[in-house]
This record gives structure tokens, sequence and C-alpha cells, in this order.
């Protein structure tokens, strides 16, 4: 039998948490017997989401691999898909196509010290990451460098002294701080500065807006990391998410088949205005 | 395989035959123009047309098609009913017929469409060479014509009292095997004249157009000031693409009555301002210079990249039915 990718599978919303204001993460679990392996994933792939009666988004998976076949999106109320995900309510039932794209390169980040560098809802795609690379800790070091409009937009924060413990580093910031805030106030390009991480070897990942990814490929390239480890999570206007529709398709890539996580070497292959670099 | 001819009588036969079956689609007269459609009765054939001014894509990427109906309340899915009786595709001229190899390679691979596998595996492409050309051909650019289509997977050719047919793949074969009755071997001198005429429709064309190195050449005028003032006079109406043998972009949307919902997917085309616009209104291609540029990239430079074809087979008619006069052969002259 030809498997239709059209198609989405059923999942029933099992959790609904509001993440901060605008912003909720869901878990799914996928209502067909070979769930674990048909929606088996690696941190940074995403799924093309469906709001019954709505229409369909890609989303990033945000949850560990090792929670499969349960899945979590953190979605941000931007489009009338997300809206209505946004009203939906746990016991729902959405539908999920995936999962999508290529995933950070965990070959490397598994070998050598790591740099994830976010920036706003970028940190999603990051944290499934997060919860997937402790685990291999051996003598590599793990940082990560947040940054946020204001410190109640900080996503997972209840998570951050179990990453700690974990292992890693964590640094945060935000554009304007509040009474309680004693951090740093700034852009995510500042925090990358005197890191703890060997930087000719080092991996670094980023997600966030455009202008945010740009200026921390330019830091870290100016620090001294290599373009080839330096890499980016991108956004595409997609709708087949198999390389298809053409909507995402620029140089000879598919954000949707190739990406969404490019090298910076890679980027400087693509035309020009569509990678943010 | 040697090759077959057919007389005009026994082609009306077979026109005939086919379309009681209802099994045909082929060129037939509307207004002043001709448009593939699935034909009644076979006197509604017009096999001397030159070309239709919708291309026969539609036959494998309909203009609006189904994906799967659903319940909005449970998710429940419904895939269509997807039909897979044979279709004959008759009268294909060789660019729209190249224009299928094109959407092969996007269509089909490592992750083929099922909606657009099932319909071209279930159709056989009659090509039909031209005889003459229009004044917006250029098929001698790309080798996508006068003559065999590389679609086809069998070819007519007109000569003095018929058609000269060749079989060029196993579905070819088998179709001519079904028809065997109305084909009988080619003699030499119908051999003859069908390598005569194709010597000549060949050289009726002279484009000037040289593909090669072209995606290369596209590359590298990314960033050049031309652009701006070539995308001037584009009103960004979509018409080239739609009206294009291989623009295989889609949309996708969804129609909703009670709690019954529908996914549709439909022809797209990236002169619109919302293509490329994400839900954030985030738009990597925010102005027309760039929707315009990127509609020749995706065509000479992108899709060779990616999926090793031209997406240009030279039909011309972007050419003839935009209504500013942007020309693409102009374009790939400039570059």
């Amino acid at each position: 039998m030809v498997v239709n990718p059209y198609l989405p599978v059923r999942a029933r919303i099992e959790d609904i948490r509001t993440e901060i204001e605008d912003t909720k993460t869901i878990t799914v679990s996928p209502q067909v017997r070979n769930a674990k392996t048909m929606f088996a994933f690696e941190p940074g792939q995403f799924l093309q989401v469906t709001a019954f009666g709505v229409g369909e988004a890609p989303i990033s998976i945000c949850s560990s691999p090792r929670d499969s076949p349960s899945i979590q999106m953190s979605i941000r109320k931007v489009g009338s898909v997300t809206e209505a995900l946004h009203e939906a309510r746990v016991g729902d039932f959405i539908g999920l196509r995936g999962p999508y794209g290529n995933g950070w390169p965990l070959e490397k980040l598994r070998k050598n010290d790591v740099v994830l560098a976010a920036g706003g809802i970028g940190m999603a795609p990051l944290r499934s990451l997060m919860l997937t690379l402790p685990t291999t800790k051996g003598m590599r070091r793990t940082t990560l460098c947040y940054g946020a409009r204001n410190p109640s937009l900080l996503m997972y924060q209840s998570e951050y002294a179990g990453w700690t413990r974990a292992g890693a580093a964590i640094r945060l910031t935000v554009d304007q701080g509040d009474s309680d805030w004693r951090g740093n106030v700034g852009v995510v390009t500042n925090l990358l500065e005197n890191l703890d991480a060997d930087k000719e070897k080092a991996v670094a990942c980023i997600c966030g807006p455009p202008i945010m990814i740009k200026f921390s490929i330019r830091k870290l390239i100016q620090l001294g990391y290599r373009p080839d480890n330096i890499y980016a999570s991108l956004e595409s206007m997609m709708r087949c998410g198999i390389g298809k529709c053409g909507h995402c398709h620029f140089g000879a890539k598919h954000v949707c088949i190739d990406g969404p996580v490019f090298s910076y070497s890679d980027m400087q292959e693509l035309p020009k205005g569509f990678a943010p670099v | 395989m040697k090759p077959e001819y057919i007389n005009q009588d026994s082609l009306t036969r077979l026109v005939v035959e086919l379309s009681s079956r209802g099994q045909l689609v082929a060129p037939v007269r509307e207004g002043k123009s001709f448009v593939f459609s699935r034909v009644q009765r076979g006197e509604q054939v017009c096999l001397t047309y030159t070309n239709s001014t919708i291309p026969p894509k539609f036959t494998f990427l309909p203009q609006i098609e189904e994906l799967f109906s659903y319940e909005v309340k449970s998710g429940e899915l419904r895939p269509p009913k997807a039909g897979d009786e044979p279709v004959v595709l008759l009268g294909v001229r060789p660019c729209d017929s190249s224009a299928f190899s094109v959407l092969d390679r996007v269509m089909g691979g490592d992750r083929a469409d099922p909606y657009y596998v099932k319909r071209r595996d279930r159709t056989t492409v009659v090509g039909l060479s031209c005889s003459r050309p229009r004044e917006t051909c250029f098929c001698d650019a790309f080798g996508t014509g006068p003559t065999d289509g590389s679609g086809d997977d069998i070819t007519l050719t007109k000569v003095s009292g018929g058609y000269v047919v060749r079989s060029k793949t196993a579905k070819g074969a088998r179709f001519a095997r079904e028809h065997s009755k109305h084909f009988r071997a080619a003699t030499k001198r119908e051999i003859d004249e069908f390598e005569s005429e194709s010597r000549k429709i060949k050289g009726m064309l002279a484009s000037g157009i040289t593909s090669e190195g072209l995606a290369d050449r596209m590359g590298k005028s990314l960033g050049d000031p031309y652009w701006e003032e070539a995308s001037e006079r584009c009103i960004e109406c979509g018409v080239c693409s739609f009206v294009c043998p291989t623009c295989y972009c889609f949309d996708v949307t969804e129609q909703v009555e009670g709690d019954g919902g529908k996914r549709y997917r439909g022809w797209d085309t990236c002169q619109s301002c919302r293509f490329s616009r994400m839900a954030g209104g985030l738009d990597p291609r925010p102005t027309k210079v760039d929707r315009f540029k990127h509609r020749f990239h995706h065509k000479l430079s992108y899709v060779p990249m990616a999926f090793n074809v031209t997406a240009c087979v030279g039909c011309g008619r972007c050419v003839s039915l935009c209504p500013t006069n942007v020309d693409i052969r102009e374009v790939i002259k400039k570059w």
C-alpha cells in the first residue's frame, strides 16, 4: 500500500499549559498503534499540525524523543491555525503529519562543546535538544544563551534548575527588565562572549527571530567559531512538508526537507534574502 | 519498435472508440482557442491545432482537487475516491509532454505525491509532433520540442494521409498492441516523409536562446539592478504561472460545511504577495521585485539545482498571455 503523506494522523490533546502570554504548550498522543515508530523524531524536527476545520501549520517539537509517542509543542498564537489550537481543550483531537525536516546535528553535538542561542519562542526546538543532550554529557560543556523581550516571556522557567543540575550553564537576558529582574539586560549576542567552550570545535545552534539569528552568527564568527559548526533553524511558509508545494524552495534547498536546520556554510550558498545572513 | 502508420480515417475511428468509452482527453475547439477536455463525441477532437491555452498538466495536477474530507469534531478522515480507470491523453504537443517529465521529477521521487502518481500511472500520453511553430515558441532552447516530447508514451507525427506512430514506452507499446487493428507498419516512403518533416519543423525554430550554463548565469544575476526595471510593468496577476505547463506550486485550503471539512489543494503562484508570507507577517520576498525575480530563478536555476531539470519548456504561453508583455525569452537572453 502506498502511504499517503497528505493524510494527518489523529492525535489527542492530553495536556495544555500556558507557557507565556501568547504561547501554550500542548502535549499530544497520536492515535495510531505504531505511534512510537511513526512519530519517532529528532530534536529540531517539526510537525504539520491540523486544527480540523481551520487548516494546517508547521510547528516545532519541543519535547524529548525519549517521551515518544507523547509529543509536546509550544504554540504561539499568530494566525488562524494557531488561534484555533489555542482554543482546543484537553480531549480534543488535532491532526499530525511528520515529523519533517532534518533536526539539529546530534552526532556533532554529542562530541563537542555546545552553545545554544535562543530568542523568544525560538527556545522551543532548542528545549527539545536541551532535554536530549544532558544524558550524553561527558567532558563536553553545554551553554544556553536565551533572551526574551521581558522576564515574563522567558519560556520553560520551571525547568532551568533541572537543566543546570544536568550540567548546562544558563545565561539569560531580557530587552527590558522588571522590578524583580537582577539579570542581564540587552540582546542575546552579548551573552555569547567569554563562554566556556572550545571555539575551534564548539557547535552552536541558534533559533529565534531572523535579526537575532543574523547577529548571533555574526558574533560567533567574530569570536572564532567555524562557519560549518554554526547552525540555525530557519522558518518558511510551507504547505506540504515533503518538497512538493514549492513554498519553501530556495536555491537547491527546501526548508521542509533539507532544513529547517542549516549550517552557516550552507546558508551562504542559498540565494540572498532567504537566509537571515 | 518499428515505426507504424495510422491513416486519418483509422485515427478518427480510434478517437471515436476511445471517447465512447469515456477514456479520452484531447484538444477541442472552444471559441477561438483550444482546450484539453474529456471528449464525449469523437468529432470534437482537433489535431490540427497549434497549442491549447491551458496546458494539459491539469490531467495530473488539477486546478483544484480534494486531498481528503473529515469530520471536524473527531478528526476522522475519509480519503477521496480516486478513479483508476485508464485515460488516453491525445494530441499533447512536445513542449507540454516534456513538461510532464519536469513534473515527474518534482512529484515523483522518494516522497512521491500519491495523487499525481495515480493519475500519471493510469494515463497514456499520445504526443503529437508540431507542424508549425507559433511566433512565441522557443522549445529549441531546451530541446523540449518541436518533435518527440519526453513525456510521450507514443508519438504521432503528421505525414501525407495520416500519421507515423512511434512507441516510446512499455505503456505506449501496449496502447499500440491494444489498438493494433488501426495501425500498420510504416512504409519507407512514410518514414522518409516523417524524417524530412521533422527536419523541416526543427529548421523553423530559431529562438537564438541557449540554455547552456543558464542556472549559473541566473545565479549570478541575483543582485543585479536589472530586476528592478524588468519587474516594473508586472502587475502580479499570476497568469504566467497558471498557464505554465511546468509550474507545480500549490496552496492548501479548507472548506467547512456543518461538521464536515474538506482539504483541497489548488494551483498557486509565487507572484502572489501571500505566497511566502508567514502567519507572523515575516516574508523573505516582501516586494514585487523579489517575487518577479523568484519566478525566473525558480524555473531556470532552483528547480535545475534541486531536481536536475529546467522548469521551462519554451511553450511561449506566458509570453503570449502576459497582459503587460513580460517576456521570459528576453530575461533568458539578458543573462
